[in-house]
C-alpha cells in the first residue's frame, strides 16, 4: 500500500465573482521515503494541494475526491480525527517560517506542546527530545536557543527550527512548502542540505513544494509539473530534466538562465501569463501560451495518461508522438 | 577634460569612497548609540551602455547602494558623480538640476509597493513626464501608447489600476515608466525577484531591448548569480556594506578570486542531474553578521575557511590583481 494516495483530488472556492477551480484532478501517490517535488509557478495550485492534504483551508472550499493515508480517507474523517493526524502523521513546513511560530512564546515552549499534545510524555522527556531534534537541524547552542523566542532567530535558524517542528512527533509525511524561498543562496543550500541530511537520518517521505526547478533538482526524486490547477506531466527528476514532454515543463526549465547563457542569446521566455481562475480555456490550459498548440488543444481538454512506465503527460501532440517516442525509447 | 578610460569606454558614473551609516537612536533623548553601517567605503565607474552588476546576499548593502546612486539618500561620505559629455554633476550634493537628476531613474524590486494603488497606469506614467514638461498634453498619450505598444500591453491598460494587473504586468508598467522620460541610467532593484520564471524571462529581455535601443546604462542589483552573469559586463560582489570582489564578467565566473564569491558560485544550485546524494555539496556556514558590528579585521573572516589571524587585525586592501579584476582578501595581497 501507498503512504499517500490522492485520486481526483478538486478543490474548488466560491468566491463574489464564481467558482476558483484551483485544483481541479490532482491524483498522484507517494512512497515510503520518497521525496515527491511538485513544481509550478503562481496559482498553479501546487499550495491549494498541500493545504488539502492537511485540510487547513477555508470554509469556502469544497474538496473532492480521496486523499487516502495508509488507506483511510482524509477527506471523510471528522474535525477531531484530523487533529490527531496532523503534526503526527503528516506535518507541514510553512513558506514563512515567522509566521509560523507563536511570536509570544519560545521556541521550546511551542515545542513542548506540540509534543505533549500527541504523546504522554513528561515534560524532561518533551525537553530531551526538542534539544535532540533542535541538534539535528544544525542549530547551534541548541539548549540556549531552546529558552529564546522566534525573533531572536534569524531567517534561516528559524527556518531549521520550523523543520525540526514539524519533525518532533516522527510523522511519517511532511510537506514542504516553499522552504527555502525568501532566503539568501548560502542560507537556501544550508537548509536544502537539512532536508537531504534528514530524509536520510529519520526516513520521512516529503513533498516537497516549489517554483524553483533547481531546488526541486537538488531533491527531488519525482516530479510533478502543474498549471493552472492541473498536473502537466510527472516523472523521475532525471526524465524530467534531461527531456522533458510537455512544452510548459520545456518553457518552464529553459527560462532559467544559466551560467553558460551567453549575453547575447535571449532569455526563453513563454508568451502570455497563467490564464485567470475565472475565465480558464476550454481546452488545454496551456494553449494559449504554447508553441506546439494545433486545433484539438482548444477545443478538448488533453487527458493525463501514461506514456512510458512512471511517466505521465497531459499533453495532446505527446499523445500522438508517443508511438514515435515510444519507439525511440526502446531503441536506445 | 574627457572621462575615457583606456579601453576607450565613456564613464558616465563615478562613485568616490561612498559610505551610508544610519544612526540607531535609542532611550526618550533619542540619544545615538550606535550605527547600521550598510555602505561602508564603495568606489567604482560606469561606464555607459553597460550593464553593472551588484550581487550579494540580503544585509549585504546593495539596495542602500542603489539608491545612494539615484540621490534617494544623501550619503553620510563620499559622491557621487554624474558624467554628461564634459559636464560633471553631484549627485549627492542633492543640489542638482531637475533635468540632471531625470537622467537617473530606478526600478524598484516589488511592483505591488512601486504603484500607488489610486492612480490608473495612465496617471502612473504620465507623472514623470508632466513634471519633465519635454511634452505637451496630447503628445504625452501617444508617446505612452507606443511605450505600452512596444512592452506588449494595450491602450486599454490606460484606465487600469494596480491591482488590475498581474505581477508582471506591473513591472513592465514600472519598466516604462523608468524609461519614459529618457534616462541614461537605471538602477534596477531586483526588478525580477517577485516574478515567476517565465515572466521573469519577459522581463529581462524586455530591459535589453531597452538597453539597446536608447544605449542605457544599467546598475542591476540582484542575488540572483546566474541572471547577474547572464546580463552584466561587470560584476561586484558585496559583502557588509563593501566590495570584496569587482572584475569582468566572465573573469569573476571563470576566475573567482575571493573565498565569499567562491562559496557562492558553489552555494548555486547546479541545474543538472543529480549525481549520487541529495543536497548541495559545499555550502558556506553561518549567516551574514550584523551591519551595527562588523568584525574587526576582514568582515568576512568569521565564515571564512581561510582565516588566519592576520584577518582579524587587519583589513585587507582592495587589490588589482591585474586584468582589471580587484580583490580584497589577505591570500592575494603581495
Amino acid at each position: 500500500m501507498k503512504l499517500l494516495d490522492i485520486k481526483n483530488l478538486k478543490t474548488y472556492f466560491n468566491t463574489i465573482d464564481g467558482i476558483v477551480k484551483a485544483v481541479d484532478g490532482v491524483s498522484f501517490d507517494i512512497d515510503k521515503g520518497e521525496i515527491l517535488a511538485i513544481v509550478g509557478e503562481t496559482g498553479c495550485g501546487k499550495s491549494v494541494t498541500a493545504r488539502s492534504i492537511m485540510r487547513l483551508l477555508p470554509k469556502s472550499a469544497r474538496i473532492s475526491g480521496e486523499i487516502l493515508l495508509n488507506g483511510e480517507d482524509i477527506l471523510k474523517m471528522s474535525l477531531k480525527e484530523i487533529e490527531k493526524i496532523r503534526q503526527k502523521k503528516i506535518s507541514m513546513i510553512f513558506q514563512e517560517p515567522m509566521t509560523a511560530f507563536d511570536p509570544l512564546y519560545t521556541i521550546g515552549q511551542q515545542f513542548i506542546e506540540v509534543l505533549q499534545k500527541h504523546e504522554r510524555i513528561s515534560k524532561t522527556e518533551a525537553y530531551e527530545r526538542s534539544i535532540r531534534m533542535l541538534e539535528i537541524v544544525g542549530i547551534p547552542e541548541p539548549k540556549k536557543r531552546f529558552d529564546e523566542y522566534p525573533h531572536e532567530f534569524s531567517g534561516g535558524m528559524i527556518q531549521r527550527a520550523m523543520i525540526a517542528r514539524a519533525l518532533l512527533n516522527n510523522p511519517e509525511l511532511v510537506i514542504a512548502d516553499e522552504p527555502t524561498t525568501g532566503l539568501d543562496v548560502s542560507i537556501q543550500a544550508q537548509i536544502i542540505n537539512v532536508i537531504a541530511d534528514i530524509q536520510k537520518k529519520i526516513k520521512t517521505s516529503t513533498i516537497l513544494i516549489t517554483h524553483d526547478m533547481g531546488v526541486a533538482a537538488e531533491l527531488a526524486d519525482e516530479i510533478i509539473v502543474m498549471y493552472s490547477g492541473k498536473m502537466m506531466e510527472r516523472g523521475k527528476l532525471e526524465d524530467i530534466i534531461s527531456s522533458p514532454l510537455h512544452p510548459y515543463t520545456k518553457g518552464l526549465i529553459s527560462a532559467i538562465p544559466k551560467l553558460t547563457t551567453k549575453k547575447e542569446e535571449r532569455l526563453h521566455s513563454i508568451p502570455g501569463m497563467v490564464p485567470s481562475p475565472y475565465d480558464l480555456p476550454r481546452g488545454c490550459r496551456f494553449y494559449p501560451r504554447c508553441y506546439a498548440r494545433a486545433d484539438e488543444c482548444e477545443e478538448k481538454e488533453p487527458p493525463y495518461v501514461e506514456v512510458f512506465p512512471g511517466r505521465f503527460v497531459a499533453c495532446w501532440r505527446i499523445l500522438k508522438e508517443k508511438k514515435e517516442l515510444f519507439d525511440h525509447e526502446f531503441s536506445k | 577634460m574627457s572621462f575615457q578610460n583606456n579601453a576607450g569606454e565613456k564613464e558616465i558614473m563615478k562613485i568616490e569612497n561612498v559610505k551610508m551609516h544610519f544612526p540607531i537612536r535609542k532611550g526618550i533623548f533619542r540619544q545615538i548609540t550606535g550605527y547600521v553601517k550598510a555602505v561602508d567605503g564603495i568606489s567604482l565607474t560606469l561606464n555607459k551602455g553597460k550593464t553593472f552588476g551588484i550581487v550579494g546576499e540580503s544585509g549585504s548593502g546593495k539596495t542602500t547602494l542603489g539608491r545612494v546612486v539615484v540621490g534617494l539618500y544623501h550619503p553620510t561620505a563620499g559622491k557621487v558623480w554624474y558624467i554628461n559629455g564634459t559636464n560633471k554633476y553631484e549627485i549627492s550634493s542633492g543640489k542638482i538640476p531637475l533635468k540632471v537628476r531625470q537622467k537617473i531613474q530606478m526600478i524598484f524590486q516589488d511592483p505591488f509597493s512601486s504603484l500607488d494603488p489610486r492612480f490608473t497606469v495612465e496617471k502612473a506614467l504620465r507623472e514623470g513626464l508632466e513634471v519633465s514638461k519635454e511634452y505637451d498634453n496630447k503628445e504625452i498619450r501617444s508617446y505612452l501608447s507606443k511605450l505600452l505598444n512596444d512592452v506588449g500591453l494595450s491602450q486599454d491598460y490606460f484606465g487600469r489600476y494596480p491591482h488590475e494587473l498581474s505581477g508582471g504586468q506591473r513591472q513592465r508598467v514600472a519598466v516604462i515608466r523608468a524609461m519614459s522620460i529618457k534616462p541614461e541610467v537605471i538602477v534596477c532593484d531586483e526588478p525580477t525577484s517577485a516574478l515567476d520564471v517565465s515572466v521573469q524571462a519577459q522581463t529581462v529581455n524586455l530591459l535589453q531591448d531597452f538597453q539597446k535601443r536608447f544605449n542605457l546604462t544599467y546598475i542591476f542589483i540582484t542575488h540572483d548569480i546566474s541572471l547577474t552573469k547572464y546580463l552584466s559586463d561587470r560584476i561586484a560582489v558585496m559583502y557588509l556594506g563593501k566590495i570584496v570582489e569587482m572584475a569582468k564578467s566572465e573573469e569573476l565566473f571563470s576566475n573567482p578570486l575571493h573565498p565569499y564569491t567562491r562559496a557562492l558560485l558553489q552555494s548555486l544550485p547546479h541545474f543538472e542531474v543529480r549525481k549520487g546524494e541529495k543536497g548541495r555539496k559545499k555550502t558556506l556556514s553561518g549567516e551574514i553578521p550584523s551591519p551595527i558590528n562588523i568584525p574587526t579585521g576582514c568582515r568576512f573572516r568569521t565564515r571564512c575557511p581561510y582565516a588566519t589571524e592576520k584577518c582579524e587585525k587587519i583589513e585587507p586592501n582592495f587589490v588589482d590583481v591585474g586584468n582589471n579584476h580587484k580583490v580584497a582578501c589577505h591570500l592575494y595581497e603581495k
